[in-house]
């Protein structure tokens, strides 16, 4: 982006450094920034209220035949994830890790099931199975109780982001929820790496774990 | 997804949402009609959607498709002076032009992919990186198509000042 060249709407609205040192001195994209926000506004105290409600039933009526067959294929895979938990588990563990599904019973102790879409091809990631570029992966937390839980994952030069949630506060799951998102494997060399972290309380994310907090850390190996 | 979860969803991309359809509709209450339309689509994909950047390019490439369809099924015919069109090697006034004058006989013209690659580049003034990166396409075919679509669309308009 040049001195003289405004970024589009799109960039606007995906911000950033250069973005945003564009737009403090770009009177014109100032005042698009401030339309947008203005707009905003009004969504939230106009139509939001109005809409929730239909956009809540429609979304939620579809929602028992996706959650039977959700249960249904976590049920199927069940003995299988136990297996993956026992095998995912690090050879050199770091500090507070924790593991269970060793004899297939809910335990104090969260897991991190990881599913994998290759083609239309759902699976469970087999044991030492290795990723390939495309695959999509889903995680599914194994937890005794409601726990709030962030996802990390770290590249080659050992950058960690937060795949889950989306920003803030570490978000709050139930027993055999599924996270939303996941993540698309690239073609960039070496495993993939992530990190879930558990917790009783909220806790903010992208930052070292505090104690009391439990860490797990996974590598996946991936094909070249 | 647990209710105060998707609560939360469409407070924070139902904005998002209303303001591009707004923008592409220019109408409140068609936006409206079309912002809960495309969260709920969002909502169904949203596992399949990587969370950092994945939401905002998926509700670019929907909603603008999504308002596109909308434009068209309730189009007008609007006919305008080809001598109006800039070239297209000057993209600044062709998406002035276009932020006008893109009319839905226009876009019935074109399939969803070239029409959709028109509005980013030509009303919203996105590069052709940007329109790669939130299509999933090359930089390469939005050049080609955004040609076909710029030189094509002047012909037409010529050929509508003809028969007026």
């Amino acid at each position: 982006m040049t001195a003289t060249q405004h970024p589009s709407s799109y960039a606007l609205d995906r911000g950033g450094p250069d973005v945003d040192a564009h737009v403090a001195g770009c009177a014109a994209c100032a005042a698009a920034r401030d339309q947008a926000k203005r707009i905003d506004a009004q969504f939230s105290a106009d139509v939001l209220p109005r809409t929730l409600g239909r956009v809540r039933a429609r979304i939620i009526d579809a929602r028992p035949t996706r959650r039977w067959r959700r249960l249904a294929w976590i049920g199927g895979f069940a003995v299988a994830a136990t297996m993956l938990a026992l095998l995912l588990r690090p050879r050199e563990p770091p500090e507070s890790i924790t593991w269970d599904g060793i004899k297939g019973s809910a335990a104090a102790t969260p897991t991190l099931v990881i599913f994998v879409k290759r083609g239309e091809k759902v699976s469970l990631l087999g044991p030492g199975e290795a990723l390939r570029p495309g695959d999509a992966l889903r995680f599914v937390t194994r937890v005794d109780r409601p726990r709030f839980v962030e996802l990390r994952a770290r590249d080659a030069n050992g950058q960690e982001r937060t795949l889950f949630p989306g920003s803030g506060v570490a978000a709050k799951v139930q027993p055999g929820d599924a996270l939303p998102g996941g993540f698309v494997v690239d073609a960039a060399p070496g495993p993939e790496r992530l990190t879930a972290i558990f917790g009783d309380s909220p806790f903010p994310v992208g930052r070292p774990p505090a104690a009391g907090l439990q860490v797990i850390r996974i590598e996946l190996p991936k094909e070249p | 997804m647990e209710e105060h979860g998707l609560d939360d969803a469409y407070r924070r991309w139902g904005g998002q949402i209303y303001r591009r359809c707004l923008k592409l509709l220019g109408d409140a209450a068609a936006a409206e009609d079309a912002t809960q339309e495309v969260f709920v689509r969002l909502m169904r994909h949203a596992e399949r959607l990587a969370p950092e950047g994945g939401y905002l390019a998926w509700i670019y490439r929907v909603a603008t498709n999504y308002c596109l369809n909308a434009l068209r099924d309730g189009a007008r015919l609007e006919v305008r002076d080809p001598d109006a069109l800039p070239d297209a090697g000057d993209e600044s006034e062709v998406g002035r032009f276009a932020a006008r004058e893109l009319s839905a006989q226009l876009l019935r013209r074109f399939d969803d992919e070239t029409r959709t690659i028109a509005v980013l580049s030509l009303v919203d003034g996105m590069g052709r990186d940007e329109v790669a990166e939130v299509l999933k396409i090359s930089r390469k075919t939005v050049g080609r198509k955004l040609a076909h679509f710029v030189a094509s669309s002047k012909r037409y308009l010529a050929r509508g000042e003809e028969r007026s």
